[in-house]
């Protein structure tokens, strides 16, 4: 990394208006798999990773006076609808008209999304006073006969990476990396995940050898999990925070996949003060950490209405049958959730 | 069997679509969207690119019952019930009919507030088409 | 029209009945309205004498693309004759009624045949609502969601919203027309409602009910038009086309500066009125185009019969009601007479040739001694317009 600060000017949050409470589950199926969901906002018939990016993307660069203040637009997400067709460009196509611009699109696990922030900062840093726009954004879906199928939901998050570094100085990243098997896969084709359901920690391995990682950088003051209840109660363990410091919003919005991670680190941006040290952890064939240190700007520019607590707190809750519907679940003529 | 624009016409219209571009008449100004081939001010045939802010207010509106939306919709209407469309008065002048997405059809009044949104529209010849619905404005 | 133009008679009339035939085969139904027309020729026609042939159809049978007009030429015993495809949507036959009524004007044609022809019922269900919505801007209208009643729903609306129309004034339209179309033996639907039995009908597209809208119908329709001299060589009481107007307008609403007047059909109004030297007042019988029924109520205005605030009154009034001063629709109209899209604009003129020669079938429908006739044919939401008016012998 070079010597020049690279950072975030803004960053924005999106979920989807509908809500599915746990409580639907128990009655549809006696019980809600997801232990610990309250609820999950879920993608309206007319909604997908694609159209999430584009509303997180524009939130994001509502103060911007230019449409494209960017060069590289980086996108990660696991559902997005093509195996091959890039929809990071049409993202692109939705916000500006430019072509110069780069895209960069990254799936294979609920990384992705922190993934796609940590591309964009390297991009940035190896291209002093560019800018990029890191977007994560996803629906994934499963079978609805499937356990775990119960916690999956929606959502997107938006960066703007550069040297403005008014509401965020990226600081370090560690990742580590180790194949696991059996829980969360998909093979190319198909359109909704697998997951064996092995009770293989791949939990624990993977925040012990982060937590060695990262040993130089020091406590941070809040964590940012993307993962369940219970892997945000250990991450929180293995570095020494407490719930009101850790931004784990699963509870609230679901397994939102690759937007999981960076949902929660808008969670702790929305709640941090200038100058306090926040990481955030994404888990998936291993775990990869960001370390992000929140900048004075933070609050200017960002309307309430927009965090992330408001964000899960709001929309409109509906019923078992509709979110069949609307997921496309009962679709037979348009081959399911794709 | 559905209604019918060829990919290479459905891609040239998405500036118009996703990031409602006008055409700004060189010779009148006046502004034109959906854009056409001549100004139908003053005939001439030169634009330059407009972006319109997405923002207007509800000029019409109809809810279309279940089983009467077009074929492309048919799969969207059998799931989410009731499709409602309106014509949007944008700010800055033109009209365009679209979707209104994310609102209860009693809660339409002529006059209120709307902004747009990309939007899932249909799928055909496997290809996504997406595409400009608007909410009511009072949504975060 | 400023240049020298011949008079024009009509001196034939056919249609077979409108209504759901899915086993008739397309050739069948023309061949039907066809003899229809040429026997209705007094000392009948023979089809070789026809000079030009004009036929319309939207979906042309939902598989026959290219020479249509041919296809359904043979049919008719018209092998031979300069025949062509004439396509305005809804408006198809309207248009193909002038383009014959023009050529026998300037003497291109002696004898001009104008018909139409739709057949829908057969199709499955997925390619009728296809070939039912395209009539609009198909990018900027249809796939952005809109079906067809979807777009007039929203011109009532913005009728309702602009001059305090009630969903009650507008539905009475489709009331007054079933009634009519009781006693019209060739119409689809022969049974009345009443207006509470109407607007408790299922939703269509808000404000419209089903009982605001026409049906999918199959039918065909010609009509055989001559100069004025060959007429009265067949008949002494030909009836005379006196005027023929037309006019197009932005296709999608969303170009449109009112959304509570069709420009199409007041300058094809004016330009038939202006032709024939008559005013709105003259008018003593319209069959204009309520494929939904604020469509009628549009007419109302857009032909001079009222102010556009006015126009919602004009059925509970009765002024348009088949015992009014100015009956409309006497046949039951789209509606009630039933919608074969290409056939309608030559089965309004069918219905109008009955009418002023005093023949309709059915004693009780027939209005007392009309002079002029009125037919208002409208393709799509007001893309393009044919009105004629035709005047009985004297």
């Amino acid at each position: 990394m070079t010597a020049a600060p690279v950072g975030l000017s803004a960053y924005a949050a999106r979920l989807p208006r509908l809500r599915l409470p746990a409580a639907a589950y128990r009655d549809a199926w006696g019980t809600c798999a997801a232990r610990g969901l309250e609820r999950k906002a879920v993608c309206a018939y007319d909604e997908d990773a694609v159209t999430l990016a584009v509303a997180a993307a524009r939130a994001a660069l509502t103060h911007s006076a230019a449409p494209a203040p960017f060069d590289a637009l980086i996108l990660g997400a696991t559902s997005l609808p093509y195996d091959e067709k890039p929809s990071a460009a049409t993202v692109l196509s939705a916000l500006t008209a430019r072509r110069d611009v780069r895209v960069v699109e990254i799936g294979g696990s609920p990384q992705a999304g922190l993934q796609a922030l940590l591309v964009a900062w390297e991009y940035c840093a190896a291209h002093p006073g560019r800018s990029a726009l890191a977007v994560a954004a996803d629906a994934p879906a499963a079978p609805a006969d499937v356990p775990h199928e119960h916690a999956l939901g929606a959502g997107a998050a938006a960066f703007l990476v550069g040297p403005d570094t008014a509401a965020a100085t990226l600081c370090h990243c560690a990742a580590v990396t180790l194949e696991t098997f059996g829980a969360r896969l998909r093979r190319r084709g198909e359109a909704t995940l697998r997951d064996l359901e092995l009770r293989t920690d791949t939990v624990a391995p993977a925040l012990a050898d982060l937590r060695a990682a990262v040993a130089d950088w020091g406590p941070p003051d809040r964590l940012a999990v993307g993962g369940d209840a219970a892997a945000a109660r250990r991450a929180g363990g293995v570095f020494g925070l407490s719930a009101p410091a850790l931004s784990a919003p699963w509870a609230r919005i679901g397994d939102c996949g690759a937007a999981l991670a960076p949902l929660a680190l808008c969670d702790a941006l929305d709640r941090a003060a200038p100058g306090e040290r926040v990481m955030a952890v994404a888990f998936g064939a291993g775990a990869l950490a960001l370390d992000l240190t929140a900048g004075p700007g933070l609050a200017s520019g960002r309307a309430d209405t927009d965090s992330v607590a408001v964000l899960a707190d709001g929309g409109e809750e509906i019923g078992y049958v509709a979110y069949l519907r609307h997921r496309r679940m009962l679709s037979s003529r348009l081959g399911g959730t794709a | 069997m559905s209604a019918y624009i060829s990919l290479p016409m459905f891609g040239a219209g998405t500036g118009q679509r996703l990031r409602l571009e006008a055409g700004r008449c060189r010779s009148c100004a006046a502004l034109v969207y959906p854009q056409r081939p001549q100004c139908p001010g003053c005939g001439d045939d030169a634009f330059d690119t407009a972006p319109l802010s997405g923002t207007g207010t509800l000029y019409t509106y109809t809810v279309i019952a279940g089983g009467g939306a077009p074929a492309e919709f048919d799969d969207q209407q059998t799931m989410t019930g009731p499709l409602t469309v309106g014509v949007v008065a944008l700010t800055e002048g033109p009209h365009v009919i679209a979707q209104i997405a994310d609102a209860d059809p009693e809660t339409l009044e002529i006059g209120m507030p709307l902004r747009a949104v990309v939007r899932r529209l249909f799928d055909q010849e496997g290809v996504v088409r997406y595409g400009t619905k608007f909410v009511p404005a009072a949504d975060a | 029209m400023g240049f020298c133009m011949r008079r024009v008679a009509v001196i034939g009339v056919g249609q077979t009945s409108y209504g759901l035939s899915p086993e008739r085969t397309l050739k069948s139904l023309f061949a039907e309205a066809a003899r229809a027309a040429f026997a209705d020729v007094p000392g009948g026609l023979d089809p070789g004498a026809v000079d030009e042939a004009y036929i319309g159809s939207l979906s042309t049978g939902g598989s026959q693309l290219g020479n249509f007009a041919p296809l359904m030429l043979e049919s008719a015993g018209m092998t031979g004759v300069s025949g062509r495809h004439v396509e305005s949507a809804c408006a198809s036959s309207g248009f193909a009624f002038r383009d014959a009524y023009l050529a026998v004007a300037s003497g291109a044609a002696r004898i001009a045949a104008a018909g139409g022809i739709e057949k829908m019922s057969d199709l499955p269900r997925e390619r009728t609502r296809s070939w039912l919505g395209v009539s609009g801007d198909v990018e900027w209208e249809r796939l952005a969601g809109t079906n067809f009643p979807g777009i007039y729903a929203m011109m009532a609306r913005r009728h309702m919203h602009e001059h305090g129309t009630t969903k009650a004034q507008i539905t009475a339209v489709g009331v007054k027309n079933r009634a009519n179309a009781v006693a019209n033996p060739t119409a689809q639907v022969r049974k009345a409602i009443t207006l509470d039995q109407a607007l408790a009908m299922p939703m269509l597209a808000d404000p419209f009910c089903l009982a605001d809208a026409c049906g999918i119908t199959d039918g065909a329709s010609m009509v055989l038009l001559c100069d004025w001299e060959t007429a009265r060589a067949f008949t002494d009481t030909p009836v005379e086309v006196v005027g023929s107007g037309a006019g197009t307008d932005f296709v999608a609403i969303h170009d449109r500066p009112s959304l509570t007047r069709l420009p199409a059909a007041r300058k094809a109004a004016c330009q038939a009125y202006a032709q024939a030297g008559l005013g709105p007042a003259d008018i003593d019988l319209a069959e204009v185009h309520d494929c939904f029924t604020i469509g009628e109520i549009l007419a109302y205005a857009d032909l001079g019969f009222c102010d556009e605030a006015e126009a919602g009154r004009l059925v509970a009034d009765g002024v348009t009601a088949r015992d009014g001063p100015r009956p409309v629709n006497v046949s039951g109209g789209l509606i009630g007479k039933g919608h074969p899209i290409g056939a309608t604009g030559t089965g309004q003129i069918y219905e109008l040739v009955h009418q002023l020669r005093g023949t309709a079938r059915e004693p009780s429908r027939q209005i007392a001694a009309p002079r002029y006739g009125l037919a208002h044919n409208v393709g799509g939401s007001g893309g393009s317009v044919a009105v004629h008016i035709l005047k009985a012998a004297d």
